[in-house]
């Protein structure tokens, strides 16, 4: 029981503002962070100098 | 009382400080849970849903390419009376040769009127080549030349060798549990290779990076029609076949652990055994050689065999007896009329390699320079 109730603070919304949006926010994060990721593995850093 | 005044409002800083903290590591392991969360959903859709992002690194995903570019390039000749003139250089290969070759270098350089087509996918042996490149010979193209760039090793086929293995050793070895194991032996080098193989975002990020990139080229290419303008280049960098070829771009430099780490991956696959040469194991990879060959010269090409760059370890760990099985069958197949086998192993230097067979951006520039001159030679 202590474990669950350690792990439900530690994911628990930090401010005053619903879960869904804090959850929302962090996936938001997690996925802005992917696409930046995966858009640095460009193949050719002059491939938009054809255009 | 005026001893205890000043310590008073130190209390209230000092929570909002953990506070603050508190709220950082609040926010961070939310995150590391929430990465996790999307890795696994990321993990079963793909397992679910293969195709919901197109392989674009893989096998198929290279044959669709090369299929693209072979479709692509009979339409051109087909529809552009100018093209009608120009001589048509091909490049058939794997890995070695596609991350070797840049086509706009060579275009540059020859001052030959030709047009160069980049036909190199990726695989562990000749047959992969053919099938991969098969496109091509269901086509009406008839290149002038035709340039197979392969490695020793590709006369082998780690598979055959894997099940003679196999059959010797029927005992699997047991390897642990995955990351657990190599983390509680402390090898974190293990730990971490394990691990990324199992983050989604860094086994597809070339495949997410080329479908965003060809969608936003393709909006541009729209956007570009809608104005009534064309782009810089006149051509259409996501379906013209004269397009550079898919490059993997590893980092210009590897660790010394990473080159040795890749030679062992590739002893273990048998490509540095005198054994694995022997004419019987490598019968399937020679007539996929062969049949390339044939189909081409067919086709009135010249046909050029280049030995790819390698770097020195490799070089010299693969036997002496691959080269000269490779010249034994060409010399048999074909007697007089075998194609030209131009060695470039030592060609380059060790700074100009990604891995121990890719070269990196510095050498494929010295490759492509290398070999422009030879080019002109054959297409004259």
């Amino acid at each position: 029981m202590k474990m669950i109730h350690c792990i439900k603070r530690w994911l628990s919304p930090v401010q005053d503002m619903p879960a869904w949006l804090y959850y929302l926010k962090l996936i938001t994060v997690i996925l802005m962070f992917m696409l930046a990721y995966c858009m640095a593995q460009q193949d050719n850093p002059f491939f938009y100098q054809a255009f | 009382m005026t001893d205890n005044s000043p310590q008073t409002p130190q209390a209230p800083e000092a929570l909002t400080a953990t506070m603050r903290i508190t709220a950082i590591v609040r926010v961070l392991t939310g995150l590391m849970v929430m990465a996790l969360i999307v890795n696994i959903i990321l993990n079963v859709s793909s397992t679910l849903w293969p195709n919901w992002i197109p392989e674009k690194m893989s096998g198929a995903g290279f044959q669709k390419d090369i299929t693209q570019r072979v479709h692509a390039a009979e339409k051109a000749f087909t529809s552009n009376a100018q093209l009608q003139n120009q001589k048509l250089c091909v490049f058939l290969g794997l890995s070695s040769q596609r991350e070797s070759v840049d086509l706009a270098t060579l275009t540059d350089i020859d001052g030959i009127d030709a047009k160069y087509l980049g036909l190199c996918g990726a695989g562990l042996s000749m047959a992969t080549m053919t099938q991969q490149s098969s496109a091509l010979f269901d086509s009406n193209l008839n290149p002038q030349l035709a340039i197979i760039g392969i490695n020793l090793y590709h006369q082998v086929d780690p598979l055959v060798i894997a099940k003679l293995k196999q059959a010797d050793a029927p005992v699997v070895t047991k390897t642990g549990l995955p990351i657990i194991t190599p983390l509680l032996k402390g090898d974190i080098r293990k730990t971490w290779h394990q691990t990324r193989q199992r983050i989604w975002v860094y086994q597809r990020r070339r495949d997410v990076n080329t479908v965003l990139t060809e969608n936003l080229a393709a909006i541009n290419t729209q956007m570009l029609n809608l104005f009534g303008t064309s782009s810089s280049s006149g051509s259409d960098e996501v379906t013209s076949p004269w397009r550079e070829m898919i490059r993997i771009d590893g980092p210009e430099k590897a660790s010394k652990a990473t080159y040795k780490a890749q030679t062992q991956s590739y002893a273990n696959r048998g490509l540095f055994d005198v054994a694995s040469y022997e004419p019987q194991l490598i019968t399937q990879e020679e007539k996929a050689l062969n049949d390339i060959i044939r189909e081409l010269q067919q086709r009135g090409s010249t046909v050029v065999i280049m030995l790819m760059p390698e770097y020195s370890s490799l070089r010299e760990s693969v036997p002496a007896v691959a080269m000269q099985r490779l010249a034994e069958n060409l010399q048999t197949t074909f007697g007089d009329t075998a194609p030209e086998v131009i060695d470039m192993r030592d060609a380059l230097g060790d700074d100009k390699f990604t891995d121990i067979s890719h070269v990196n951006s510095s050498g494929r520039m010295a490759y492509s320079k290398l070999i422009a001159p030879m080019l002109v030679k054959w297409m004259q």
